[in-house]
């Protein structure tokens, strides 16, 4: 890992933590339950339903990510100003182990799309994207992690797998990588691609963090599968069985259980937690060659 | 060779209008597009759906989920949003439905709506809770919550509003829905907004401080607006006696 990832990754145990939601905080504020640590979404903070404060309250006794689904990293135009200085004033605030965004694009013109939109993987994106990127870790004053993202189309336009792209945006503005188990088999079951050969081709030193969630399976009429990533029920098996591959090719990562749909009660969550922290102190203890060494 | 931007824009057509024509033309064509698109449509339409529905949730109650869902998908389409800030989003949604016809035999929906809007922007005060602006009166000062605002409505909003949220039917039902003004005080106070109806003559002093004048204006206002009653009675009940004032002297 990079020096400056290193760094700001510091705060963040490489455990497992939940993604939190409005119907926990109260949970979580009064009993403080024993979990990792916490990400939330920056957007429900900067000027939403939920007091700064209550998330300043958490942040006493927990380490928190801020993961931002509002940067639009990918659009043609910069980073909607005023959203990068409200983002920017929350770090300041919460002091955040990392901030992290989406490979991805929402707005166009004045308009914001409410979606995470795929990109053409072109040289053209590529220039913008690393531009993008370059300005946000400018106003942050530190470096973001980029997650993959779900896809269900992909362009015609496109030269390059989404792989390599993440790949040279990271090596172009020294952003890490937050990779999402859960996206990459989505998109690699959409688009009847091998996960394996992404996960081989991601710079392993820049992964800093995976995310884990559950998605559902749907017909198109022509009676194609597809699965769509709407975090609304327990990490699937195969999602399981290829974050055991991401563990043996990155290491153990702070790694996040998310759940945005038909949220259950919090106990469910940290069931989901209790199972990633298993794999991660499997590895740890068994199969990491640093263990054997010991 | 299309651009970037030439890509978005018709993404965006795509997501807007599901018109899909010049979007198709630039997706794989191993990935049938219509469906594909509509994918990233139905998340968008879901997302601000719902972003509505916490924000209306007496109007999404009156008129039920599906009738609602309905509802919103127009508004989308005609006020797409402008910022990922989406607890902003649902500021036109009011007004929108003061000209929708499918709604216009529920003439003070649209006042139930103005009222969760204001209940809304109180509650993003959040942050400034417990921070006053400062009126001085002349011998004392006067501090208002700066979260409060003054909505007049010209149904029982109010009323509807708090029998559909507290699920109580009977209130409802006793309801009389004909016109009828009213002048509502809302402000957020610690973890949640109050909303407090106001007579004329108090409503009209407060009108006339966040307007922007002075004690004196304000109290002649008062007294303007109900001639009958000796106005600092009423003031001093329903104005300097409710949370969101604080009265202190101007000098130490």
């Amino acid at each position: 890992m990079p020096d400056r990832l290193h760094a700001a990754a510091a705060s963040i145990p490489a455990m497992a933590g939940i993604g939190l939601r409005f119907p926990h905080h109260r949970h979580v504020v009064d009993t403080r339950p024993t979990v990792a640590w916490f990400e939330v979404h920056a957007e429900n903070y900067m000027s939403g339903r939920a007091p700064l404060s209550c998330l300043e309250s958490i942040r006493r006794d927990y380490s928190i990510s801020l993961h931002s689904v509002g940067l639009s990293l990918g659009s043609a135009d910069p980073p909607d100003a005023e959203h990068l200085a409200k983002l920017s004033s929350l770090a300041a605030r919460v002091q955040p182990g990392l901030v992290s965004d989406h490979l991805s694009w929402s707005r166009v013109a004045e308009f914001y799309l409410a979606d995470l939109l795929p990109l053409p993987y072109t040289e053209e994106a590529l220039a913008v994207v690393a531009e993008n990127i370059e300005r946000v870790q400018v106003a942050l004053g530190r470096t973001i992690l980029v997650e993959n993202p779900s896809t269900y189309l992909t362009y015609a336009a496109s030269v390059m797998d989404e792989f390599e792209f993440l790949a040279e945006i990271s090596r172009r503005t020294g952003c890490g990588i937050l990779c999402d188990i859960n996206n990459l088999y989505v998109s690699a079951s959409n688009h009847a691609t091998d996960p394996l050969r992404y996960l081989d081709a991601l710079p392993a030193p820049s992964v800093a963090e995976m995310h884990l969630a559950g998605h559902a399976v749907r017909q198109l009429d022509d009676g194609t599968e597809i699965r769509i990533d709407d975090h609304g029920s327990t990490v699937a098996p195969a999602v399981w069985d290829l974050y055991g591959t991401a563990l043996s090719r990155f290491g153990t990562l702070p790694t996040l259980i998310e759940w945005d749909t038909d949220i259950p009660a919090f106990s469910v969550l940290e069931s989901e937690a209790a199972c990633a922290q298993r794999m991660l102190d499997q590895y740890y203890y068994v199969g990491s060659p640093d263990a054997h060494a010991a | 060779m299309p651009t970037l931007r030439d890509y978005q824009h018709a993404v965006a057509e795509a997501m807007s209008t599901g018109n899909t024509r010049i979007a198709a033309v630039l997706i794989n064509n191993r990935n049938p597009p219509t469906e594909r698109l509509q994918i990233h449509r139905n998340t968008m339409l879901s997302a601000l759906t719902n972003t509505l529905v916490l924000t209306f949730p007496a109007v999404h109650a009156l008129v039920g989920p599906t009738f609602f869902s309905q509802t919103a998908r127009t508004f989308v389409q005609n006020k797409p949003p402008r910022t990922a800030l989406l607890s902003r989003y649902g500021a036109d949604f009011p007004d929108f439905l003061a000209t929708y016809e499918p709604v216009r035999a529920l003439p003070y929906l649209t006042e139930v709506a103005r009222l969760e809007w204001t209940v809304e922007c109180a509650a993003q005060s959040a942050h400034d809770a417990g921070t006053y602006v400062n009126i001085d009166l002349g011998g004392t000062f006067l501090s208002l919550a700066t979260s409060l605002a003054l909505l007049e409505t010209r149904y029982p909003a109010e009323a509807i509003w708090r029998a559909v949220l507290n699920e109580d039917d009977e209130a409802l039902g006793r309801i009389d829905t004909a016109p009828s003004s009213t002048s509502l005080a809302v402000w957020h106070e610690r973890d949640c907004v109050i909303v407090q109806p106001l007579n004329a003559g108090p409503a009209a002093f407060v009108r006339k401080l966040l307007e922007g004048g002075d004690g004196e204006a304000a109290i002649c206002a008062a007294a303007l607006a109900d001639p009958h009653e000796d106005p600092i009675p009423a003031i001093t009940k329903e104005v300097l006696m409710a949370t969101f004032a604080m009265l202190t002297p101007s000098t130490p």
